[in-house]
């Protein structure tokens, strides 16, 4: 009997397995892995933003975004009225969406940590978690709108993210998650989605916070409506910042106005005024139509054309074509635009990349405003001499006194430097450029407007240590009924240094200045500060110690420590700059004393001097020779003589030195020495 | 030793149950005979004992493929626990080394870094003469490029307002 029971027992069983195994099988298999198995996306990492430095300017983290399932919440209310303080959301709006939504509902999305940990706590039934990146900028309003921003769906919206996002967004992936009973995962399979691309800036956030800051000191203090200002290197086009007022930060978008969000480098037409002398002037050397010497009648202030007079900013008389440009005379220059005539005059401007994008990888460029002469009337090419009645973007203009700077190639600005994946590193085009005019018109240009730095209007533009060349800018602004304003202008310095070999060149515009409203004024000391801090982070050497401020360190005698010091590369009288060379940011005095283990002791942190490391220099100047080709023995017999320090570095005969050749020095200063083979 | 039993012959029929007249209380005897085969040996089948000892050692083999089996599968359950605890540590400490570099760049903010210096430190923007290069240009420099670049650049086939 028993054995029946068990027999019967068994193939219950047995057949009970057949069922579920064979006969159900597929429809099973399906039901458990719709409840073990999920397949979740997952949001590709944006790629980082870096500057030249590799100093990160935008990263994305993971972070939780807040969801509800509202069929599975028993009480919505209750969990409305939980969630709302907790997140920072409407309750009423909160609790409306539970109500209307069935299945899915956003209740906060890429809260932050603090914000999920207390969600967390709150354990409530159908309230989850999605994980998703969130863009952070770092070093917040720095360089705004070259970066740009992102939208919520981590979309770019702005510069570089929206310029490049295809490349930075990357593609999804997904993981197919099998969980047990407690949601806890066992197994996952992945199908990798592509990281987005990195990209490298060629800006640098120093010289862009150098650049930053002193146009926004610039700006509050004229009581501008905004300004920009814009480093490059001439030589190949790079932009080295880009700083925008007024600006906004993009972390937190949506507090800023559209006109902070606008990058004025691309964005941002405006008449050139004076700096445009320079395209005049140059155009008319490189035709051979005259040449710096040239005395140009300058009509005692005041020229007739089609009808109108145009009058200069105070009544000049014969000046050469170098003083035409050093006083900006409006006169002299038109009347050199119309030796080259509305045709030959339009392809300069047009060689110059004026009216023309610039296609710099950043979104929003405006080509400018620039009529054919087709369109001309008879005072257009007057006014266009004197940069009037045409429309510039700021990019434009830097690009253009560029090429005159690196002796006559128009280069292509560019700010992104690298895009990589991991080792891949994407092939950029390299540095195009073209001809506009050629080296000795560009050398003789130079030459004129470091005369203008010199003893013309660009005074407040000269650089202690360095020489320094540029155009001085005023230009009025159009007002709303068309007219030429008489009290909103637009200032501007556009220059390079050091003059002879520049390194940089740097454009300030400053819109809508109160009071000042002069470029000479306005725009010419911000190019002042940014030029001056960029060369020295950039260690470019001075090229003009006559123009540093006549104080001078006495040189004392050398204790066994100083000497130590010298031997380091120290001149007894540069305590002062202990370390200058490293960091843009000095102590503001060391006092002679060392401490027992011989380390400078700081001076007093009131930001003063410390009066004992500072004396007048009486003694006489000495002329820096000419060392190239000589062998080093030489020039260290030369230096000897003349009493300068020296020091050499490589080997060889001499190509480089720095101040150079024909320089004023005082006695014991130290020349420095590049030997090559 | 064989056992009889008395019989009288049936002079008619009667019924089952009713003992026959006048022998009602007759006993009946039976007798039992005892067979002792103990000294008998059973002949072992080897044939049947290979055939069970095969049939044991395959369920004991089967027994263990399935106790093999289980433990496999138990065993890539629990590892499958294992490598997503790992993912997960994973995921979170990449995730901690992004939010400490992203912590990094924004101490290293220079705007920071600068108001610091200036309020906390008492230090200044160097005067240009403080300012002296050690053994010419450095990386930063180096980074730009020398000047000369542009006068030995190749000029592409652009524009170019150059009448012939």
């Amino acid at each position: 009997m028993v054995g029946v029971l068990c027999f019967l027992w068994f193939g219950c069983v047995a057949a009970r397995l057949y069922y579920f195994q064979v006969i159900q099988y597929v429809e099973l298999l399906t039901r458990a892995q719709r409840q073990q198995q999920r397949t979740i996306e997952v949001a590709p990492q944006r790629g980082a933003i870096y500057d030249r430095q590799m100093n990160p300017l935008a990263m994305s983290l993971g972070v939780d975004s807040v969801y509800a399932v509202p069929s599975e919440l028993t009480e919505p209310q209750m969990v409305a009225s939980l969630l709302a303080p907790v997140l920072g959301v409407d309750v009423d709006d909160l609790r409306d969406r539970f109500q209307t939504m069935h299945s899915f509902c956003w209740v906060k999305r890429r809260v932050r940590p603090e914000e999920a940990a207390r969600v967390h706590d709150l354990n409530l039934k159908g309230v989850y978690f999605e994980r998703e990146t969130k863009r952070f900028y770092p070093k917040g309003d720095l360089a705004a709108q070259a970066i740009g921003y992102v939208g919520l769906d981590d979309k770019g919206l702005g510069g570089i993210e929206y310029a490049l996002d295809d490349q930075i967004e990357g593609k999804p992936g997904r993981v197919l998650l099998a969980s047990d009973a407690r949601r806890r995962t066992f197994h996952s399979t992945e199908w990798a989605g592509i990281p987005g691309k990195s990209v490298v800036l060629t800006l640098d956030e120093k010289i862009q916070y150098t650049a930053e800051k002193a146009l926004a000191e610039e700006v509050a203090t004229a009581q501008a409506v905004g300004g920009v200002a814009i480093v490059q290197n001439p030589n190949t086009g790079e932009i080295l910042a880009l700083a925008n007022q007024p600006t906004f930060n993009p972390n937190d978008v949506n507090a800023s106005s559209a006109a902070a969000r606008l990058d004025r480098a691309v964005g941002w037409i405006y008449e050139p005024g004076s700096t445009f002398k320079s395209v005049t002037l140059s155009a008319a050397l490189e035709e051979n139509l005259t040449n710096p010497q040239e005395i140009i009648n300058c009509q005692n202030g005041s020229i007739v054309l089609a009808g109108h007079t145009i009058h200069d900013h105070k009544p000049f008389g014969d000046l050469s074509v170098t003083d035409v440009l050093a006083n900006s005379s409006d006169v002299g220059a038109i009347k050199l635009g119309l030796r080259l005539g509305e045709d030959r005059f339009y392809r300069y401007i047009q060689a110059y990349g004026l009216g023309t994008k610039t296609d710099l990888e950043l979104p929003g460029e405006e080509r400018g405003l620039l009529r054919p002469p087709s369109h001309w009337s008879g005072i257009s090419i007057g006014e266009i001499s004197i940069g009037q009645e045409i429309g510039v973007t700021p990019l434009q203009m830097i690009s253009a006194y560029s090429a005159i700077a690196n002796g006559g190639i128009l280069f292509q600005p560019r700010i992104v430097h690298d895009v990589f994946l991991g080792a891949h590193h994407d092939a950029l085009a390299p540095a195009t450029g073209r001809r506009v005019v050629s080296a000795r018109t560009a050398e003789m240009m130079r030459q004129m407007l470091a005369a203008v730095v010199d003893h013309g209007t660009g005074k407040p533009a000269q650089l202690g240590g360095y020489t320094s060349a540029g155009k001085t800018g005023t230009a009025q602004k159009i007002d709303a009924n068309g007219a030429y304003s008489k009290s909103q202008y637009v200032a501007s310095f556009i220059g390079f240094a050091p003059a002879l070999r520049p390194a940089v060149t740097v454009l300030v515009v400053i819109d809508s200045p109160v009071g000042a409203h002069h470029g000479t004024d306005v725009a010419a000391p911000v190019f002042r500060s940014i030029a001056e801090q960029t060369l020295s982070y950039l260690n470019v050497p001075q090229d003009n110690p006559s123009r540093w401020p006549q104080i001078i360190t006495p040189k004392p005698a050398k204790t066994p420590d100083q000497k130590q010091e010298d031997f380091m590369g120290f001149l007894p009288s540069d305590r002062g700059s202990f370390g200058a060379a490293t960091s843009p940011v000095q102590p503001a005095s060391f006092s002679n004393q060392l401490s027992p283990d011989g380390t400078p002791q700081p001076g007093p942190l009131d930001g003063g001097v410390a009066s004992s490391t500072v004396v007048l220099g009486d003694g006489p100047l000495v002329t820096v020779p000419d060392f190239s080709g000589w062998a080093a023995r030489r020039v260290a017999q030369e230096c000897e003589k003349l009493g300068l320090d020296l020091n050499v570095v490589g080997s060889g005969l001499a190509v480089e030195q720095n101040p150079i050749a024909g320089f004023k020095v005082p006695s014991g200063t130290r020349i420095w020495v590049r030997m090559a083979r | 030793m064989a056992t009889a039993a008395l019989t009288l012959p049936k002079t008619r029929r009667r019924p089952r149950n009713v003992p026959a007249a006048g022998r009602a209380n007759f006993p009946e005897f039976y007798f039992v005979k005892h067979i002792d085969n103990s000294r008998l040996v059973r002949e072992v089948d080897m044939e049947r004992r290979r055939e069970c000892f095969s049939l044991l050692g395959l369920g004991v083999l089967v027994f263990l493929f399935v106790l093999l089996f289980a433990w496999q599968h138990f065993q890539c359950v629990r590892y499958g626990y294992q490598g997503e605890q790992l993912k997960d540590e994973y995921a979170t400490l990449e995730e901690q080394n992004h939010q400490l570099r992203l912590e990094q760049a924004a101490l290293a903010d220079p705007e920071r870094i600068d108001t610091l210096a200036r309020t906390r430190l008492g230090m200044v923007s160097p005067s240009p003469q403080q300012v002296i290069l050690m053994g010419g240009p450095e990386p930063a420099a180096a980074a730009l490029e020398s000047p000369e670049l542009a006068h030995n650049f190749s000029v592409g086939s652009g524009d170019t307002p150059h009448e012939p």
